[in-house]
């Protein structure tokens, strides 16, 4: 879709039809979502898998950094098994952060495609 | 490696993981230090080489109305700019060049990966590392620079108990440390599988095959599947591509506007 500020080229008058069929063409594309109204989980499934494939490696990346940190402190303090058993559970903690904070993203991102339908089609 | 005829069940004599092997090319040594031109480097200076080619020459004509080409480079300058504007808001204008570099060179890596007999630089852990670490480490430089140390704030939630301050603090430093792993494991994860997983079903039906008779006709299933999940390959090159732009672009704002 064509953005107003982004138009470099031109002249005045030619801008504003370039505006007017850009309403046009957006007023058209509405009608035809009306009319053919897309299947609810359409092109939702591929996601699916890319939202869990992401909240997994948020969890698992948490996780990790917690161990890994525990563990050199370990090595530079000479507290074994000490601080690795505590950061891991603070990494867990993290982890589950992470996930909770990326599902919030996620559910805004939804809501905003739900009430702004004609914003994600450019999206591919 | 080469499927056996006689193999049956299929797959054995095929190696899936034959396809990330990185093999020099030119021979470079600096210092003791292996900095040999290799095919991981080869396809990073095509799929660099092809952003070149698409947004120089397409963009060559200007055309009023677009050709196929001139869209094609509009519609990813715009996509990123939506995505830009969207995430970051204004202030994010002026790192628009990196981001739209950066989702091109993930998106171009992953598609030209695509191609048979190409290699994915994307699947291999180290090249989605550096480009993670890069981001992490430049987003930091920048929260700092734009804020100095208030920028440790983002640490401390605000209308936290002082008993919990300690605990909740180390969290947030570790939730903050995970985001150059959780960001980089994401891509090349995602790549790797779904390689590997084509290769292992292609090593399926040439087995089938190999194994003759009756079972050449087994053969179709995992060439179906095969060609579903390219569809689905594809939707995820491009998918990972956003994802890593998109989350670039949260990280920067997150720099940007402190809350």
């Amino acid at each position: 879709m064509t953005l107003p500020t982004e138009n470099e080229d031109g002249a005045g008058d030619s801008r504003e039809d370039l505006a007017e069929l850009d309403a046009k063409l957006r007023a058209h594309a509405k009608a035809q979502k009306q009319k053919y109204p897309e299947p609810a989980d359409a092109g939702k499934r591929g996601t699916a898998i890319g939202m869990a494939f992401r909240l997994s490696t948020e969890l698992v990346a948490g996780l990790v950094v917690g161990g890994v940190v525990g563990w050199l402190l370990d090595d530079w303090l000479g507290t074994k098994p000490w601080f690795l058993l505590i950061f891991f559970f603070l990494g867990a903690a993290a982890g589950i952060m992470n996930v909770f904070r990326t599902a919030q993203l996620m559910s805004a991102a939804a809501i905003k495609d739900q009430n702004e339908p004609d914003n994600s089609s450019g999206d591919k | 490696m080469s499927a056996s005829a006689d193999q049956e069940g299929g797959g054995l004599g095929i190696d899936p993981m034959h396809q990330f092997e990185v093999h020099t090319i030119i021979d470079i040594n600096i210092a003791g230090i292996n900095a040999s031109f290799t095919n991981a480097s080869l396809w990073m200076v095509i799929a660099a080489a092809s952003i070149v080619a698409l947004t120089v020459f397409a963009m060559g004509g200007r055309a009023m109305v677009p050709g196929r080409w001139q869209s094609v480079a509009e519609m990813s300058y715009e996509f990123v700019a939506n995505m830009v504007r969207d995430n970051v808001g204004t202030a994010g204008q002026a790192y628009f060049p990196f981001i739209f570099t950066l989702f091109m060179f993930v998106l171009f890596s992953n598609m030209l990966g695509m191609i048979p007999y190409s290699f994915t630089t994307t699947s291999h852990i180290i090249v989605t590392f550096a480009l993670a670490m890069f981001i992490f480490v430049a987003v930091t430089v920048l929260g700092f620079v734009k804020h100095g140390a208030h920028y440790l704030s983002l640490f401390v939630p605000k209308g936290l108990p002082a008993v919990l301050l300690p605990l909740i603090v180390v969290i947030e430093v570790i939730s903050y440390l995970s985001r150059p792993i959780s960001l980089s494991v994401r891509l090349f994860a995602n790549m790797m599988a779904g390689h590997t997983m084509l290769k292992v079903f292609a090593g399926f039906v040439i087995g089938f095959i190999g194994a003759g008779g009756a079972y050449i006709g087994l053969a179709a299933l995992p060439l179906a599947f095969m060609v579903a999940f390219t569809g689905l390959e594809i939707l995820v090159a491009f998918l990972q591509a956003y994802v890593f732009a998109i989350l670039t672009c949260i990280y920067l704002n997150d720099a940007l506007h402190l809350h």
